[in-house]
């Protein structure tokens, strides 16, 4: 038996899985490239620009703090966005009409880079979302509880060329240990609000020209089931009405991060944004600039939904010292591990 | 470190003065044969009968070579031989692997029967002969960069899955490599996958990727031999613009019949040979199939559980002889391959090749051969689940037909012929699957005949010198229907830049055609040195068009078009060969320089299937590859084998106007498969009794890749930016293989067992690289994907069954 085992691996092993190898060459990366990232949307929030640069060795890119960003609009208005830092700038008091036309400008170190003119589209279609848990080889080749979260689309009966991109997000309450006290003790920790990218990497896209059907079912993420389900986790579904040209753009970034250097694979190659030097329209400038209109659509679970016992790390026991809690328990920041926390719920934080 | 070792063996014991001695000339004897009753006549017949001298049975397929040429003449199961020479002097030379040469130099003014014995070849006799060539055959030959093989050495070369391969061993000669396992199809001095142009028997073959591109389609069990001409392509080839290769099939024995099974890890294969009508009509027939899938059936992981792969080949080959001048033989050639991985996405592609070819002399002079063949390829992919289920399904059939006549005298031999190709593609189809609410969609795809005259040439003023010349004009029609688009001239052609589209129903929508002039020489320096060049200009009017890393078996093919003109090379070459020490050694130097016009690049993020303008997709230009070929053989001994290196180079330009569609911004820049430095060494260790060990080593310079300059963050996710189309390139490729070969167990039913590890080393050799992001590295990191990433043994058990 074990021995029939080895060669069903041995030949799975090489037939279908090949193997991968981590390299240590191209490595080194090029840095100072501009890097932008507009999205401008009519959620009526959340209007930003990040501008920043390459750096050696690294991906996370260095933010340009002096740049000077203006939206454009068809009706020659002008509307500055402003530097709330950490190279994003935000352009507030403006809500962005559907149908018409925006561009975006960056003035940085001298040099003026304007972005091609981007029309808003006019309609978004209705997403249902449901979940399930569940157990499959997910991180590993062992079977694992995984949630899992769909999306039911349908399309109107028109036709009207639509182009759809979706951003999952998650957000879950974690609640801080209150230590034990006697006497005059100190109110109980405000609790974490803790938001991720859902399941990053997962583009999901949709084009109405080259797909006929008018409803769909798609995953819209999946995740592995850990103690972020203690408490009630939201998840937050953003669809956004893309233009063509946003659409073609991230297909192209579809291609290059699914890629797997297999024999069916597409050959990597470089993708353009939208934005260029006004003078040099050859001095490339990495990012796009997306015009969209948006809706969210949101749900929660909490605890009861969960399958599987959750162990919570952070019980409290009578005569253990401060320092002996995981430091997760005590502190937003080190639960967060990197992600965007906040001690204040999100305007939308509402649950039975 | 163990493969540095085995480098070292496998070049001592090549290489190794110490059994050098062993090694002495061929006695040759010499015989007269006159007519007895006077009758003189031009033409007379040489045959006999070769038996075993220990055992005295009867040996069949002993090779009959003619002054340094093998011509086709085997023993049957007889051990009889027969061949129609013209009067004079012939070196005739009786040959089969394991045995010991017999040379004769024979004087033929009659009829003559010449029986002989034939004995095996061991330890102590030291002398052992595998090519079925005569040893001379590079210094003679008039063509520079052949290669030719037959079956017998074929099999001496360690192949993947145990299964003896034309294009496995192809890639273990100068001159020739690919992008990696697992791609269909070779690269041939620096020319791409479809610039070569591959026959069986004469019948043109599309589709050569089987098995997952890991073999070809052609069973071991049925080749009989090929021949490739690597840059120099006689005037009756033409079609492509880099390489010839020419696959022969056996014919069916017209005596005896044979039933051969063999049983492997990884395929299987049935065979059956004999007469239909004894020494009349013979059928071949051979059906080979994968067996692996049980092995997917228990798996644990739930999506290769539910994965399947399977592969199958029938070949079949009627043969009839109407008379000792006049015979007919008909040839079918059918491959399937499957896979599909779980329900995510599947391949299917069918290939089939037929052909009929007649062959008569007319007098003793002159002989004509005609020859009708059709191919048939039909591919889908397979996409059942995601937001748009569907299928994609393209294909294509051509017929070709064929005459050619060979007038030879003394000191010429004149071909001339006709030949025509007519190419129906098939529709690309786009079908939903299941209850899609999707529509059917179909592309109409384009119809062309292929119409070339060719006169080719062979003159030998002396002995020391030859020379060959011919000249093919081509001429390629397009016809409709069809849909032609017509582009902003102001504009790159591209989808943005349609202006409107016309519907031509029928007559010719272009035309291309020239004149294909070819030329080699040799030059005798003396018996044992030659200098040969050449000259070859040739046009190729279909492309497979693929924007994979590698060719892949469901390629497009795409006929020249309005916009897509034919492909164009020039070909030179110049080599300087040598033999040493009686021919036991042969070595060459051969250098190659091509430049080819309108060839294809796909444009960045080309959008290849169901569209109907794939010109918007690709772009032109010039493509250049230039190198070196060593060789040094080694031809006889219990040692065989040969060193092969190869310096290339190939390196492509697009030629566009607007700058928007050049790659690399008009820059030159190499191919995918441009390996600059190419290693092989093969190492045949022969033992008594049919027994040998052989080694194949293969060494590569890394091929190119499209690597990262930069990472940067857009919304959530982490996007890489490329830098310019193969500027980077994989690590080096180096791969040992290894095979046994020996009897079996019943000496009656004259089994045989074939052990083989391919890449014995495990070593994980890339063959692409990616990107991903890991959690905790502020960067996306590269990966390198290795096809084969471990040992791979295999074995296989074969039976025959003569009666």
């Amino acid at each position: 038996m074990k021995r029939k085992s080895i060669l069903i691996k041995l030949m799975l092993l090489i037939l279908l899985s090949g193997c991968l190898d981590r390299l240590d060459f191209l490595g080194e990366t090029e840095d100072g490239q501009l890097v932008v990232y507009g999205l401008l949307t009519d959620l009526g929030e959340g209007n930003k620009v990040q501008v920043s640069r390459t750096t050696q060795y690294a991906a996370r890119t260095l933010p340009v703090q002096d740049a000077t960003v203006l939206l454009h609009t068809e009706d020659n208005l002008t509307l500055p966005y402003f530097n709330i830092g950490d190279g994003s700038y935000e352009l507030m008091f403006f809500n962005p009409v559907p149908g018409q036309r925006y561009s975006i400008e960056i003035r940085v170190a001298g040099e003026v880079y304007r972005s091609e003119w981007a029309r808003m589209p006019l309609k978004n279609v209705q997403d249902e979302l449901q979940f399930d848990f569940g157990f499959e080889e997910f991180r590993k080749q062992a079977v694992e509880p995984v949630f899992t979260v769909y999306a039911n689309t349908v399309l109107p009966k028109d036709d009207q060329p639509i182009y759809l991109r979706w951003q999952v997000d998650e957000t879950y309450f974690w609640q801080r240990t209150q230590l034990p006290c006697v006497g005059l003790c100190p109110p109980p920790p405000d609790p974490c609000f803790i938001s991720d990218s859902f399941d990053p990497g997962r583009i999901l896209l949709y084009d109405s020209p080259n797909t006929s059907g008018r409803s769909f079912s798609q995953v819209m993420g999946k995740r592995y089931v850990d103690n972020s389900f203690l408490y009630p986790f939201f998840v937050s579904v953003t669809q956004f009405s893309i233009t063509p040209e946003a659409y073609a753009y991230w297909e192209k970034i579809k291609i290059m991060v699914n890629n797997q250097g297999g024999l069916f694979d597409t050959p990597p190659s470089r993708v353009s944004g939208n934005i260029h030097h006004v003078e040099d329209p050859e001095k490339q400038v990495l990012g796009y600039f997306e015009v969209a209109k948006a809706n969210v659509t949101r749900f929660y679970t909490t605890r009861d939904d969960v399958p599987i016992f959750l162990t919570a790390p952070c019980q409290v026991f009578e005569g253990k010292r401060a320092d002996e809690y995981a430091s997760e328990c005590l502190e937003c920041e080190a639960r967060a591990q990197g992600r965007k926390w906040s001690y204040q719920a999100p305007a939308w934080w509402k649950y039975d | 470190m163990y493969s540095r070792y085995f480098i070292i063996l496998a070049f001592a014991l090549l290489f190794s003065p110490a059994v050098s001695p062993l090694l002495a000339q061929q006695t040759i004897q010499e015989l007269s044969f006159n007519q007895e009753d006077g009758n003189k006549k031009g033409r007379y017949v040489l045959t006999g009968k070769i038996t075993h001298l220990e055992t005295g049975e009867p040996l069949s397929g002993v090779a009959v070579h003619l002054n340094g040429y093998f011509q086709g003449t085997v023993t049957d199961k007889n051990g009889q031989y027969l061949v129609h020479l013209d009067s004079g002097n012939y070196r005739v030379a009786f040959r089969q692997l394991g045995k010991k040469a017999a040379i004769y130099q024979i004087n033929l003014k009659g009829d003559g029967v010449l029986d002989l014995m034939l004995a095996n070849m061991d330890f102590e006799l030291a002398i052992f002969t595998v090519l079925s060539e005569e040893k001379d055959k590079n210094i003679r030959n008039p063509i520079s960069g052949i290669s030719k093989m037959n079956i017998q050495e074929i099999r001496l070369v360690p192949a993947f899955l145990g299964e003896p391969d034309v294009f496995n061993v192809i890639q273990a000669l100068p001159g020739v490599t690919s992008v990696g396992e697992g791609s269909s199809g070779v690269n041939v001095r620096g020319g791409q996958a479809d610039q070569n142009l591959v026959l069986m028997n004469g019948a043109m073959v599309l589709s050569q990727g089987h098995a997952l591109g890991f073999l070809s389609p052609f069973n071991g069990d049925v080749v009989h031999n090929f021949t490739l001409f690597k840059g120099n392509i006689p005037s009756y080839y033409g079609g492509r613009s880099a390489s010839a290769l020419n696959i022969e099939m056996k014919k069916g024995d017209l005596e005896h019949r044979t039933i051969s099974a063999s049983l492997g890890t990884a395929a299987s294969r049935l065979t059956f040979d004999g007469p239909l009508v004894k020494g009349k009509t013979s059928l071949i027939s051979s059906f080979r199939n994968s067996n692996s899938n049980y092995l997917l059936n228990m798996a644990n992981q739930s999506n290769i559980k539910n994965s399947s792969i399977g592969f199958y080949d029938l070949y079949t080959g009627l043969y009839h002889k109407f008379s000792d001048k006049h015979n007919l033989d008909l040839n079918l050639l059918h491959t399937g391959d499957a896979f599909d991985f779980a329900e995510e996405f599947g391949f299917r592609w069918k290939n089939t090749v037929g052909s009929l070819t007649s062959k008569h002399l007319l007098s003793k002079d002159f002989s004509l051969v005609g020859l009708f063949a059709f191919g048939d390829l039909a591919n889908r992919y397979l996409q059942p689940s995601g937001l748009n289920p569907r299928e994609n399904r393209n294909g294509l059939t051509y017929y070709q037909g064929k005459v050619s006549g060979l007038w030879a005298v003394e000191k010429w031999e004149i071909t001339g012929g006709a030949e025509a190709i007519r190419y129906v593609m098939k529709p690309e189809l786009g079908l939903p699957i299941g209850e899609s609410s999707n529509i059917p969609q179909t592309v109409a795809k384009q119809n062309g005949l292929e119409l070339s005259g060719f006169l080719d040439v062979i003159w030998n003023p002396s002995e020391n010198i030859s020379i060959n010349a011919g000249v093919r004009r081509s001429a390629y029609r397009q016809f409709g229907p069809d849909s032609v688009y017509a582009y902003n001239p102001g504009m790159p052609i591209s989808r943005l830049g349609i202006v409107g589209v016309d519907y031509i129903p029928e007559g010719t929508l272009s035309r291309f055609e020239g004149w294909e002039p070819r030329f080699t020489f040799r030059v005798n320096i003396d018996s044992a040195q030659s200098l040969k060049g050449g000259y070859s200009r040739m046009y190729q009017y279909l492309q497979s068009i693929s924007n994979t890393s590698g060719p892949t078996p469901i390629d497009l093919w795409q006929l020249s078009t309005r916009y897509i003109p034919p492909q164009a090379s020039h070909n030179f070459t110049l080599g300087y060969f040598r033999n040493l020490q009686e021919d036991i050694w042969s070595t060459s130097l051969e250098g190659f320089y091509r430049t080819t016009a309108n060839q294809t690049e796909y444009r960045d993020f080309a959008d290849l299937f169901l569209n109907s303008h794939l010109e918007t997709e690709l772009v032109q230009g010039r493509g250049l590859a230039y190198g070196l070929e060593l060789l040094l053989k080694r031809n006889s001994g219990t040692i065989t084998g040969w060193l092969a290196y190869t310096y290339s180079r190939s390196w492509i330009r697009t030629d566009a106007d607007n700058n928007e569609i050049k790659i690399n911004n008009g820059k030159w820049f190499p191919a995918n498969f441009d390996r600059p430095h190419i290693v092989s060494v093969v190492t045949n260790f022969h033992f008594s009794k049919g027994r040998s060990f052989n080694i194949n080593i293969n060494y590569s310079s890394g091929r190119p890749v499209t690597g990262i300059n930069a990472s940067y963050q857009v919304g959530n996710i982490m996007v890489p930016n490329f830098r310019e189309r193969n500027e980077y390139r994989i690590p080096n490729y180096l791969r040992f293989d290894i095979s046994y070969n020996t009897n079996g167990f019943i000496k009656k039913w004259e089994d045989k067992i074939n052990f083989s590890i391919y890449n014995l080393f495990g070593r994980r050799n890339a063959y692409s690289v990616f990107y991903r992001k890991e959690p905790q590295v502020p960067r996306l990191v590269p990966y390198q994907l290795s096809i084969l990433g471990s040992a791979f043994p295999s074995l296989s058990y074969t039976v025959n069954f003569t009666k």
